[in-house]
């Protein structure tokens, strides 16, 4: 996947640009990049500042 | 360090905090302390249960490492401690606070998740350099475990031999005079980024490219790739400064490790920074402008001879009767001021590049990159860091906020340049 706009290669599973929040065109990348996930993260409305911890 | 008895035997041991750990001992928070992410992007996904295993493995090979933080009445010690239950499945933002001041368990972390390993660390600890060891150890502990044979070349420690004194030392204490030296530490308020911010929140973008095709661009011009990402870096703020055309300078606080400068083996802090920018309000800059007046001054900046004199400084304060005499809660609060006066609120972020990693033979195939990021600073709402393997350099930014209209202008900057990027992000 590519940004046109911002003239970027994205990550396989993007749908939209993280620059610039345009949808991703479904384009070959310039350069195959290895994958590099992140999990979802789900912020409770009541959790407050987190918390130190380990 | 007073050593209460050997590592080996699994007693516990205490270390003086070193030259500049005290700053991080001062500025933290109950719900926030200085911590940054080394990570490891590996070809196959993580076994979590043999990675656990190395970090069990490392413990009585980096001492300093496995530590908690102990105060007294004058001053903070490390502890050695025997909790090595610190692996978790990454499932938070990066870089959220360590616990600090109790419990059994170090001030570090190790994260997982599908293909990456994450070391995120108290920078009380150890700074990237120490952390860059560390984590090149417990990779190749990790492929060993994994049926591997990998040479303990590059970086790599062997985990059956003892600490050494030159791993655990304070090298500020070291090797820079105790001599009285007072150098002028007042500065200028810089520009500080104010986009909106949102709680509990970190947004991270990832710029990988071509470091063969960043060093033809930066050649062309005469610079480095640390001066030139400085450059576009100031750029960026320049070109998007809100509010419009601060008073202030555009500064960026560019980390130098001093190992390499002073031969220090040290798994601990052993850096310091030089802080270069422009003052918009003075003239209307072209980006070559920009790099034309920066490249020099970071040149000058992160010698050996400027940074001498600013080790020797430090370590002179610390060791002033006065402070040494004060409670804790005095010198605490001394620090406090120093860092308020002297910290975020003197730069307008921070931008480090670790350099150029290298592995043992037998890892190069199995690593993809590697990546760094810094945690909040609480002023400074955007940072950046950058580091390079196998071709590869990345650029990390870390953001409190959802805005990208920097890290947007950074990167179109350089494909404007003709550079390949491609981005990688938590969101």
């Amino acid at each position: 996947m590519r940004c046109t706009f911002c003239n970027v290669d994205l990550e396989d599973t993007g749908k939209t640009c993280p620059l610039c929040g345009k949808p991703a065109a479904d384009e070959k990348p310039h350069v195959v990049r290895i994958a590099n996930p992140y999990p979802t993260i789900e912020i409770s409305p009541l959790k407050s500042a987190r918390k130190t911890d380990v | 360090m007073s050593t209460t008895h050997n590592s080996n035997n699994g007693k516990q041991q205490l270390f003086d905090l070193d030259t500049s750990a005290y700053i991080y001992t001062a500025t933290r928070l109950k719900k926030w302390n200085q911590v940054y992410r080394f990570s490891t992007i590996l070809k196959q996904d993580v076994q979590p249960e043999i990675l656990s295993q190395a970090i069990a493995d490392l413990r009585s090979r980096f001492p300093t490492f496995y530590t908690q933080l102990k105060a007294g009445f004058f001053q903070y010690k490390l502890r050695t401690v025997q909790d090595v239950d610190i692996l978790e499945r990454e499932h938070e933002y990066p870089c959220r606070p360590i616990r600090v001041g109790s419990g059994e368990k170090p001030m570090f972390r190790v994260l997982y998740f599908k293909n990456r390993i994450s070391v995120e660390v108290f920078h009380l600890v150890a700074d990237g350099g120490g952390c860059i060891v560390y984590t090149k150890t417990l990779l190749a502990r990790y492929f060993e475990l994994l049926g591997f044979q990998i040479e303990k070349t590059h970086g790599v420690l062997d985990i059956n031999e003892n600490p050494k004194e030159s791993e655990t030392q304070d090298s500020f204490r070291k090797m820079f005079s105790t001599k009285e030296e007072r150098l002028p530490r007042a500065e200028d308020a810089a520009y500080q980024y104010r986009p909106e911010l949102k709680e509990n929140y970190m947004r991270v973008i990832s710029g990988l490219m071509s470091v063969d095709e960043l060093k033809l661009l930066t050649k062309a011009k005469g610079v480095t790739i640390t001066q030139y990402f400085a450059a576009v870096y100031i750029y960026a703020f320049y070109q998007n400064m809100l509010p419009n055309k601060s008073e202030k300078p555009i500064k960026i606080s560019i980390p130098s490790d001093l190992r390499r400068l002073f031969g220090s083996e040290t798994l601990r802090n052993f850096s310091l920074f030089a802080n270069v920018g422009i003052h918009p309000k003075s003239r209307d800059y072209t980006f070559d402008e920009i790099l034309s007046e920066i490249a020099p001054k970071i040149k000058e900046g992160l010698n050996k001879e400027a940074l001498s004199p600013i080790a020797s400084a430090n370590v002179s304060d610390s060791n002033l009767l006065a402070f040494r005499m004060a409670p804790l809660l005095l010198k605490r609060l001394i620090l406090w001021i120093g860092a308020t006066l002297y910290g975020p609120r003197v730069i307008t972020s921070a931008q480090s590049n670790l350099g150029i990693l290298t592995v043992p033979a037998g890892m190069e195939d199995k690593v993809d990159h590697f990546e760094m990021m810094i945690g909040e600073t609480g002023k400074n709402y955007i940072n950046s860091a950058a580091i390079t393997y196998n071709d590869i350099f990345d650029i990390t930014f870390t953001s409190k906020s959802e805005a990208t209209d920097i890290q947007r202008y950074f990167f179109t900057f350089l494909t404007a340049q003709g550079i390949k990027v491609s981005i990688q992000s938590n969101v």
